[in-house]
């Protein structure tokens, strides 16, 4: 069996104090996730797993089961109270070694990505570098992952300029064949993101995300908040791009049926634990845990 | 405030700084009595070790602990604070402001410099040893024995993109500039070409972005590889930065966009000078627009050249 691409153990995010009893008495029996001795809001605790490459693996959960804490700590959008996290890349250096900024971008002061360093214990530095070339993050709110007062294609852009690319002309191309895969009008690619639909703006996310060629695709709600047949398309081109690109992918979703759709294997969370685990259609058909088998039953 | 006053029988402002620097201090106030260039030792020490630690590490602004001076922040306090902690009795010092040395902020400058330190000015770039400038580099090449100080209004390139001190210091420690490069993509998207005027960002020592204060792009080309060592004070801001000597000094451009810097259809109209940055002047009545050095000592020390020359 091969490496996996990525490898999450024992992750766990709190917030507050913290006493001894925090753990025991919270978790998906207790019903809560916040430590009724002091308080302590435990997001997500003893999350483990690992993901294979061109794998889909997908969290789902009730709202606060800690689905999007998971997610965050692994773009590092927050600091993880405890846990690792091993990656395990071939990247490739050659553009970066030329750019203006080689010097501090480029292969010698990128982060070893072996599988063998835990790379929480990364500086900011290196973990916003290793963000930038091995992960895709697409955002239920596009407000997060777009800036709304640059282009469409400027947000694209904003990914490529980071990786060393500098020849505007190249760019563009670049920005325009992305468009044209996840059916962003090219026509419109100079106006702002925020002249657009939602699910135009969910498209663009996702131009944005794969413009490096990134081995990890993170995507958080993708389509909620989206009409049911915008929903569709932006589900159906996901399928493809992740079939297509042989990504590693994790969906985080609180709709059965995007989970469904798109993933092979399945974590069901609840109250900040992991409550269930399996290949999506046994987890869905045959679910063992209490909660998931309200989950499935409510939904379908 | 008061008892000094009524002590002295007289207002503050009837008094011309000296006088009100060589009076006796009330007791328990340190001596202002016969200080060399105005500000304390300690003070002093403190920005001439600041500005070690800015030559150290070229393009990184350096926190200080920006004086209050008898002139207001904005008007150059930045620049007159490291020329106060570096001036010594035998240097010559020479204050430009927008190229020009006898504009009033420049006129006042030196004159506080003068009245403070006693040391001997000069407008001739060669000759002096301190410059103080605002807003251009002079044309004339300078040597390793000078220093040039600019006055900074904005000392963090990364403002524009980002208005969080917070933030734009995270992003240098962290080499984050993807933001600044995006504002020229964009610039070129709208308009085919690199917008900025003045304040145009480099990169220092293939590290730090850095505002070369507003000079214009002409004199950016300068900054790299130079003799001088370059001293940036930001008074208001608080900050001190550096571009030692021998040091690279990139614009930011694209391989199919460069950094270029402005072009002028013609002469000076003074001294007929075609290789040197020109300031617009559009007369009044006839609104006819005419060149002239912006840089009045070397456009100066050119016709005097040329007069030399046709009058044997």
């Amino acid at each position: 069996m091969n490496e996996p691409v990525l490898a999450i153990a024992n992750l766990g995010k709190y917030y507050g104090p913290g006493c001894e009893r925090c753990i025991n008495s919270t978790g998906p029996v207790a019903a809560t996730n916040i430590c009724p001795h002091c308080g302590t809001v435990i997001a997500c605790h003893g999350v483990t797993f690992s993901l294979q490459k061109g794998e889909v693996l997908g969290i789902v959960g009730e709202s606060g089961s800690g689905k999007s804490t998971v997610i965050k700590a692994i773009h590092f959008d927050i600091e993880p109270s405890m846990g690792e996290m091993y990656l395990n890349l071939t990247i490739d250096h050659s553009r970066r070694e030329n750019g203006l900024l080689a010097i501090v971008n480029g292969k010698r002061g990128f982060p070893v990505v072996d599988g063998k360093d835990n790379i929480f214990t990364l500086t900011p530095f290196a973990r916003r570098q290793l963000r930038n070339v091995c992960m895709g993050i697409v955002y239920q709110n596009p407000m997060l992952g777009l800036r709304m007062n640059f282009s469409a294609g400027g947000n694209v852009a904003e990914r490529l300029l980071m990786d060393g690319w500098d020849h505007v002309g190249e760019m563009r191309q670049r920005i325009r064949s992305l468009f044209e895969r996840t059916e962003v009008d090219t026509k419109r690619m100079d106006e702002p993101p925020s002249s657009f639909s939602g699910g135009m703006q969910q498209r663009v996310q996702i131009a944005r995300a794969l413009s490096t060629e990134p081995s990890l695709l993170l995507l958080d709600e993708v389509t909620t908040g989206l009409d049911v047949s915008v929903q569709a398309r932006v589900l159906d081109l996901l399928r493809s791009l992740t079939r297509e690109l042989n990504l590693a992918t994790i969906v985080v979703s609180h709709d059965l049926g995007v989970i469904n759709l798109l993933t092979t294997r399945t974590l069901v969370m609840k109250s900040g634990r992991i409550v269930e685990s399996g290949l999506t259609n046994q987890v869905l058909e045959d679910p063992q845990h209490p909660y998931t088998q309200l989950l499935v039953s409510s939904a379908l | 405030m008061a008892e000094q006053q009524g002590g002295a029988g007289g207002t503050l402002s009837s008094k011309t700084l000296t006088s009100y620097l060589q009076e006796t201090p009330p007791a328990g106030r340190i001596s202002t009595t016969n200080r060399f260039a105005f500000l304390d030792e300690a003070t002093k020490m403190e920005i001439r070790r600041k500005t070690l630690k800015a030559v150290a590490i070229p393009g990184y602004q350096v926190p200080f602990g920006s004086r209050e001076l008898p002139i207001a922040r904005g008007w150059g306090t930045g620049g007159i604070q490291l020329t106060l902690a570096l001036i010594g009795p035998e240097d010559i010092v020479k204050v430009i402001d927008q190229g020009c040395d006898d504009s009033v902020n420049a006129v006042n400058i030196r004159k506080f410099i003068q009245q403070v330190c006693g040391v001997e000015v000069t407008e001739k770039t060669a000759e002096a040893t301190l410059i103080q400038t605002r807003h251009r580099v002079p044309e004339e090449p300078m040597g390793k024995d000078q220093i040039l100080v600019l006055q900074v209004p904005i000392p963090e390139p990364l403002r524009d993109v980002e208005p969080s001190e917070q933030e734009t210091r995270r992003m240098h420690g962290e080499a984050d500039y993807s933001s600044i490069w995006l504002r020229l993509y964009e610039d070129i998207v709208a308009y085919n070409e690199i917008t900025i005027g003045a304040r145009y960002p480099v990169l220092v020592n293939r590290r730090h972005i850095m505002d070369p204060s507003p000079i214009p792009r002409w004199d950016v080309p300068l900054l790299h590889q130079s003799e001088t060592l370059y001293l940036f004070g930001a008074g208001r801001e608080k900050r001190i930065y550096a571009i030692p000597p021998h040091t690279e000094v990139h614009p930011l451009e694209f391989a199919d966009h460069r950094f270029r810097v402005e072009r002028f259809n013609q002469g000076c109209m003074l001294c007929g000078a075609t290789d040197t940055y020109l300031d617009e002047i559009v007369e009044g009545s006839t609104a006819q627009r005419f060149y002239t050095c912006s840089d009045t000592a070397h456009c100066r020390a050119r016709q005097e050249q040329q007069n030399k020359v046709v009058a044997p």
